[in-house]
């Protein structure tokens, strides 16, 4: 065993050896691998070739082209490198009160080598960190890519998700409900901010048209004002018929007073002059109200209303990014009424929603099926004892049951154990164990999984990508299986330790 | 004796110490001083092994082996004694109440605002020869405000004052309960919100103007607020926004009563508790144009983004904890880093900090140098981390941390080499003025006094 | 061994239904024999949903321990693969008769005796869980004295637990009953089947002692309240039990004639407990060492070494204490910790200890035939070879593999369990 372990390291250490200094010139060609390229495809005794950082021949016939490089990879597997759809590497635990503008980017720490290199040892090169809070929005959920030598670029994606959490701590029911209600009720602040937006942009065009209006009644104003006038006249023409189409009325609703809160933080002289100004607006608006549409024709003199500017909400600008489906909604969710409740709101309000945890999903695989929202299952339970609120329904049976229905189910490792990213594979294999279908498990951690973390370049092998793979000793899901190297953009950032040195 | 600095005394020092306090009086500078026939340490350059320094207003107007002393100087002969230049503390809330504001974004704070000049902290400068103190914020903060570059004597602030800090607060790492991912969400939108309230601002300027002029409103508010611009003036900021102002590089006059005041630009000094913090720094840094006035302030193992701190070569103020220990999770094995030593191999320039309070070696900085010497870093760049190099730092390098000649005079006169630890302070010169005298230091005296002496005088 | 001789206590029908809408689980304890079911195509198409599968299982479960009465008169087990004494799977078929294995084969005289055919399934011992704690969680820590001599953890056992089912199915068919941490002598561990034609039983009282010098075992203010305190009671107990001529189970661990197992959590616990052995001359095995890489070569002396149990979220310090153990050439076991653990934790550790440097052949005995021999019962379980009991479960691949499935548990040469899947032909 020891000779055969010896061996193979020292077939890593040339293929490694050999990667590293021909990186960008010379071709490289693996032979004789079991390629899993992360799209469904396995070609057994294929090669993988890469020269200047990208994949240039894959399959089963590839031409080592002239002076390029071959290396051995008989009993060998190339896989992408392994993506963590739901990870705890680097980021704080559940924090009390989140913030929808927080970024997980900014908790993740990119010089936990220890970590960093224990999942790169398995194979482990591309996770996701979610922004977990127990209260509200926990903020944006990041997309890393593990490099040991802590960079810059590590993050790959710092809005990869906005991530929610219902039930996470065990709450109770009624609290739950709560947080259900919170969870509605921040769309719906969405939303009427999105409306307040509109609406201050309608009344803007009102605004611009009477300022028009007034001007052209009385022409003694300056040359470059009507200059200006007339620019602004243009561009209101082009967008004026859709937006009024779309909003007319004016709903009568609480519109945010912006600087009346700053007034203590600010020199006394500036917050009187802001906050007699804001009482003016105020005034205005309510004549304005009432005169709008009537005086078409103003007697000069007459005030025009400036409508209001809402306030900037730098949460709610990042909750507008999901509600208009720019990016996903992530959210914690545990127990199947809870889930149920979760995919109504996002129905509610067109969210494009992931199931994360979701220990009873399996309960409720119908409607989550018929949602078409993917769900990210939670590590098994790792006790046979009575396990209460949030893992109350948890089951070996549930992954079996979301498949048969049709769900997308991941796997990862769950943020609650930092350790358990490393063995991302093993749990994986244990999935199968449990009902994954073995056809599609690998996908789910390569392939499918940077589908699902909206990364292009990760996640499958393909000719033209950058040349990102693994390179392990056998098949990735069996135990005996040991990480050889890891090539990102042709280069190798992590090689296993030679076995049996130090003998 | 026309000035005397009165201590606040506490825990029952009793009268006798009031009156030692007294004792250790700031006089007016004495128009012309001479140090005679000692060694001199000016940092800058070579020893001289016996020489003469001589300070005239304040300011030190003749060193080297062969200077004349005038008739009418005040000579201290200070043979076999070893002088150098004030050591420079370039980051302490020492001297102040309380080390931060409790609410985050504060910057139009003013560490100057809050310092106690009677507090015993300065007292203890003195002592160990500490002559300019950079008073900040702490780090328990986002923004925090503004700092003050005070020297340790003077009955109030502005006799304090060396140098209206040029330095605004701030810090990555997150304050008490709070976390990185709020910590950097509110830091961005403080000054998302600066762009906003300057909007505004320059809205309603342009709205006065036009009333006053009796005209109407013309146009929308984004043109309003573009005119605005140029209406705008200085002193329609309040504080809190004109300091971020100028720390993104504004320049801002303001006419005040008194005449125009020009704020210039701010620097930063920012806090990075871990290494992850440095990379963020520096990019936060750059994106809001403050980058070449930046300082980082280093805290636990800041030091492993070493590759950062070197590619922006920005001067760094190091963590009062020079080693940094680290438990590899695999092994156990604890792994050591002399933190000034990482540093200084990288060519970074760097300003060393006193220790811990709790700690009475780590207080003074010589004994933080002096340990930065038995951990490979040269004589010279050790002296260099406690007052050349953070004088330069706080932005004082062109007045202080060396003796040369037009310098300002802080010199400190130990009784031997400064980096011995065996050497104490025997004297602390602050512009010229003969400010400590350790022979007259009555707290001093009474701590190293033992019962069996003090019943001895009692027979006597 | 025969189901015709043994007396059973017949306790009506032993299956329960935890109607819960929860987990809806099927605890089977025992069958009556007389029931008959549906033939199995028909049953499949009733239950189509999942939790109805699981229901057939049950009733699966059911209508094999009743038709497997055949065990006992010899049977045939073939598969693919059958897991050998060295760790490694070879190929063949055993042989089972009276409970105990009779041969392991190459060739198959198929027509002789019945048979049962696993096409893809490799069979392995039944996995043997050391630190187990099934049906006694929380009652085996006697808080009156720290010493425990005589006191046997067999009277917590409790045959009725659904805990034995689930362990059971996940192939797991004997642990060691052991006292916890709490004391530093906790008595004596009792061995159990987690099933058998009776429910889950104690086939023996004399398992090994207990012993604990780690902090759990130390009192606020009675002794022992520190390290010292407590090797010196040991030390003291150890002296008077070769003095005196009581037979507790703990004087018949101190005489060599069973071993201990103790807690050492850390390097210097290790240390300590190594110079007892040396001093007392002790049969001892560590258990919960969490600074295994640092005193691995220490413990050369000791009868082996528990590590574990493990799961996903193991560090790596603790993931590889098991292959620098291997490396040392001491005796692993790797623990399950039931129910604390999930079921499937013995394979989980495995699979992360091999991923950790441990060999795969080592691995696959840290979880059969080694922690059988820390009990006391070597070549009796946790082994296939001639004699040994028939304790056997058939998974449907590399039993380290983690994807690989129980098709069936065989405990006294009865199939006990038989997954709705399992594609063995009868």
């Amino acid at each position: 065993m020891k000779k055969k372990s010896s061996r193979l390291a020292l077939v890593a250490g040339l293929l490694l050896a050999g990667a590293h200094a021909n990186a960008q010139m010379r071709s490289v060609v693996i032979s004789d691998a079991t390629v899993v390229t992360g799209n469904g495809r396995v070609y057994s005794k294929a090669s993988v070739s890469y020269q200047g950082g990208k994949i240039t021949g894959l399959g089963p016939r590839v031409r080592a082209g002239f002076l390029s490089k071959t290396i051995d990879g008989a009993g060998k597997f190339i896989t992408p490198g392994l993506i963590d759809v739901w990870s705890g590497m680097g980021v704080p635990a559940i924090v009390s009160e989140g913030q929808a503008s927080g970024q997980a980017a900014d908790a993740y720490d990119a010089f936990d080598r220890d970590a960093i290199e224990a999942a790169l040892a398995q194979g482990v090169t591309t996770v996701y960190v979610p922004a977990r809070a127990i209260e509200g929005a926990g903020g944006l959920g990041a997309v890393v890519r593990l490099v040991p030598t802590a960079s810059a670029d590590a993050v790959i994606k710092d809005d990869a998700a906005v991530c929610f959490s219902i039930g996470a701590r065990g709450e109770r029911a009624l609290g739950r409900l709560a947080r259900t209600a919170a969870f509605r009720k921040r769309w719906q602040d969405a939303k009427d901010y999105r409306t307040a937006r509109e609406d201050y942009e309608f009344e803007l065009e009102e605004y611009e048209k009477k300022l028009k209006e007034r001007a052209e009644k009385g022409e003694s104003s300056s040359k470059d004002e009507s200059v200006k006038k007339k620019d602004a006249g243009d561009k209101k023409k082009k967008d004026d018929k859709p937006k009024n189409r779309r909003r007319r009325r004016r709903r009568p609703r609480p519109r945010p007073r912006p600087q009346a809160a700053d007034a203590v933080m600010i020199d006394r002289a500036v917050s009187t002059m802001t906050a007699e100004n804001g009482e003016n607006g105020e005034r205005d608006g309510e004549n304005g109200a009432d005169e709008n549409g009537k005086n078409g024709e103003k007697k000069s003199g007459d005030e025009i209303k400036k409508p209001e500017e809402p306030a900037r909400d730098p949460e709610m600008d990042v909750l507008l990014r999901a509600l208009d489906g720019e990016i996903p909604v992530r959210v914690e969710v545990y127990q199947p009424a809870d889930i149920l409740n979760v995919l109504e709101v996002g129905e509610e309000f067109n969210l494009r929603l992931i199931l994360e945890g979701a220990t009873g999903a399996h309960r409720v695989a119908e409607p989550i099926a018929k949602a078409e929202v993917p769900v990210i299952l939670d590590a098994p339970v790792g006790t046979m004892r009575h396990q209460g609120d949030p893992r109350r329904h948890a089951s070996n049976a549930a992954l079996q049951t979301l498949q048969d229905a049709g769900v997308r189910v991941f796997i990862a490792s769950g943020p609650d154990a930092a350790g358990s990213t490393a063995h991302l594979a093993l749990r994986v294999a244990a999935a199968i164990g449990h009902g994954l279908a073995p056809k599609t498990a690998v996908q789910r951690i390569t392939g499918q999984a940077a589908e699902l973390l909206e990364i292009a370049d990760a996640g499958q092998l393909r000719v033209g990508r950058s040349a990102d793979f693994v390179v392990w000793s056998a098949d990735p899901l069996d135990p005996t299986s040991r990480v050889e190297s890891v090539v990102v953009g042709g280069e190798e950032v992590w090689k296993a330790p030679k076995q049996g040195a130090d003998e | 004796m026309r000035v005397e600095r009165i201590l606040t005394v506490r825990r029952g020092f009793g009268a006798l110490l009031v009156a030692a306090c007294c004792s250790m009086v700031v006089a007016a500078p004495p128009s012309k001083v001479a140090l005679t026939n000692v060694r001199i340490v000016p940092v800058s350059g070579p020893p001289i092994a016996q020489g003469t320094v001589l300070i005239e207003g304040g300011k030190i107007v003749a060193v080297g082996e062969d200077v004349k002393v005038p008739y009418d100087a005040r000579e201290f002969d200070l043979s076999g004694k070893v002088v150098m230049p004030g050591m420079v503390v370039a980051h302490t809330w020492r001297g102040m109440d309380i080390p931060n504001e409790s609410r985050p974004v504060v910057p139009q704070l003013d560490a100057a605002d809050a310092i106690d000049p009677s507090q015993l902290y300065f007292e203890e400068c003195l002592r160990l020869g500490h002559t300019v103190v950079h008073v900040m914020p702490a780090n328990n903060t986002v923004v925090g405000g503004l700092g003050q570059v005070v020297r340790p004597i003077g009955l109030s602030v502005a006799e304090m004052t060396i140098d209206d800090g040029g330095f605004m607060k701030l810090s990555m790492a997150p304050r008490r309960g709070s976390d990185r991912m709020l910590q950097m969400a509110t830091l961005r939108e403080a000054f998302a919100e600066l762009q906003d309230y300057v909007a505004r601002l320059a809205e309603t300027k342009y709205e006065e103007k036009l009333a006053k002029e009796e005209r109407e409103i013309d146009v929308l508010p984004v043109e309003a607020r573009k005119r605005g611009r140029k209406e705008l003036k200085a002193d329609h900021i309040d504080d809190e926004h004109r300091n971020l102002i100028r720390l993104k590089g504004g320049q801002v006059t303001v006419e005040g009563e008194s005449g125009p005041t020009l704020f210039s630009p701010l620097g930063a000094f920012v806090y990075c508790g871990s290494a992850m913090d440095v990379p963020r720094a520096i990019a936060f840094a750059k994106a809001h144009g403050f980058f070449d006035r930046l300082v980082l302030v280093l805290g636990g193992d800041s030091h492993k983004a070493i590759k950062a701190l070197k590619k922006a070569a920005r001067p760094v103020v190091l963590p009062e904890n020079l080693v940094y220990r680290d438990v590899d999770p695999f092994t156990n094995k604890i792994e050591e880093t002399f933190v000034p030593k990482v540093i200084a191999d990288a060519g970074l320039q760097f300003a060393l900090l006193p220790g811990p309070s709790a700690s009475l070696p780590e207080r003074m900085l010589t004994y933080q140098a002096a340990r930065c010497m038995r951990y490979g870093i040269s004589r010279t760049d050790a002296l260099r981390a406690i007052t050349q190099m953070p004088a330069e730092i706080i932005g004082v390098g062109e007045r202080l941390g060396s003796i040369e000649v037009g310098k300002d005079a802080h010199l400190v006169v130990f009784s031997g080499d400064p980096l011995e630890f065996t050497s104490v302070v025997e004297r602390v010169f602050i512009d010229g003025i003969p400010a400590y005298d350790r022979s007259e230091d009555i707290r001093l005296k009474r701590l190293l006094t033992t019962k069996s002496d003090e019943s001895a005088d009692d027979e006597q | 061994m025969s189901l015709m001789h043994r007396p059973t206590r017949r306790l009506g029908c032993g299956c329960q239904w935890r109607s819960a809408h929860g987990t809806r689980d099927v605890l089977c304890q025992r069958a009556p024999r007389t029931e008959r079911t549906l033939p199995a195509r028909e049953r499949q198409s009733l239950f189509s949903t999942p939790w109805h599968r699981l229901a057939a299982c049950a009733i699966l479960v059911l209508a094999l321990t009743a038709s497997s009465g055949l065990a006992s008169d010899g049977l045939l087990i073939q598969a693919r693969g059958v897991l050998m004494p060295g760790g490694e799977i070879g190929e063949g078929a055993v042989e089972i008769a009276a409970g105990k294995i009779k041969q392991v084969s190459q060739t198959v005289d198929s027509d002789a005796i019945p048979h049962h055919r696993y096409e893809t399934g490799v069979i392995c011992p039944g996995l043997i869980d050391i630190t187990g704690q099934l049906g006694a969680d929380g009652q085996t820590a006697e808080r009156s004295a720290p010493l425990q001599l005589g006191i046997s953890t067999g009277a917590a056992f409790d045959a009725y637990h659904r805990h034995m089912a689930l362990a059971m199915r996940a192939g797991v068919t004997a642990f060691v009953l052991l006292p916890n941490d709490n004391n530093l002598v906790g008595g004596a561990g009792v061995v159990c089947h987690t099933g058998s034609e009776n429910g889950p039983e104690v086939i023996s009282t004399d398992g090994p002692v207990k012993l604990s010098v780690a902090p759990d075992a130390f009192r606020l203010n009675v002794a022992p309240t520190s390290r010292a305190g407590a090797i010196d009671m040991l030390r003291k107990a150890f002296e008077k039990s070769r003095s005196g001529d009581s037979n507790t189970a703990f004087d018949r661990f101190v005489r060599k004639e069973r071993v201990g197992i103790i807690a050492t959590p850390s390097g210097a616990d290790v240390l300590a407990a190594m110079q007892l052995q040396r001093r007392f001359d002790l049969p001892l095995i560590l258990t919960h060492t969490a600074d295994a890489l640092d005193v691995a070569g220490a413990v050369a002396g000791a009868r082996g070494v528990i590590v574990g149990p493990l799961a996903f979220g193991a560090p790596r310090r603790y993931a590889a204490a098991a292959a620098q153990f291997e490396k040392a050439e001491v005796p692993v076991a790797i623990a399950g910790g039931l129910p604390a653990w999930s079921a499937d934790s013995l394979r989980t550790g495995a699979a992360i200890a091999v991923r950790h440097g441990m060999s795969a052949a080592a691995a696959r005995r840290a979880i059969t035939e080694v922690p059988a021999t820390f009990a006391g019962h070597e070549g009796q379980l946790g082994v296939i070879q001639p004699g040994a009991r028939a304790d056997l479960v058939v998974f449907s691949g590399d039993p380290l593999d983690l994807r690989s499935r129980v098709l069936a548990v065989y405990i006294d040469g009865r199939r006990v369990y038989r997954a709705p899947t399992a594609d063995d032909q009868p």
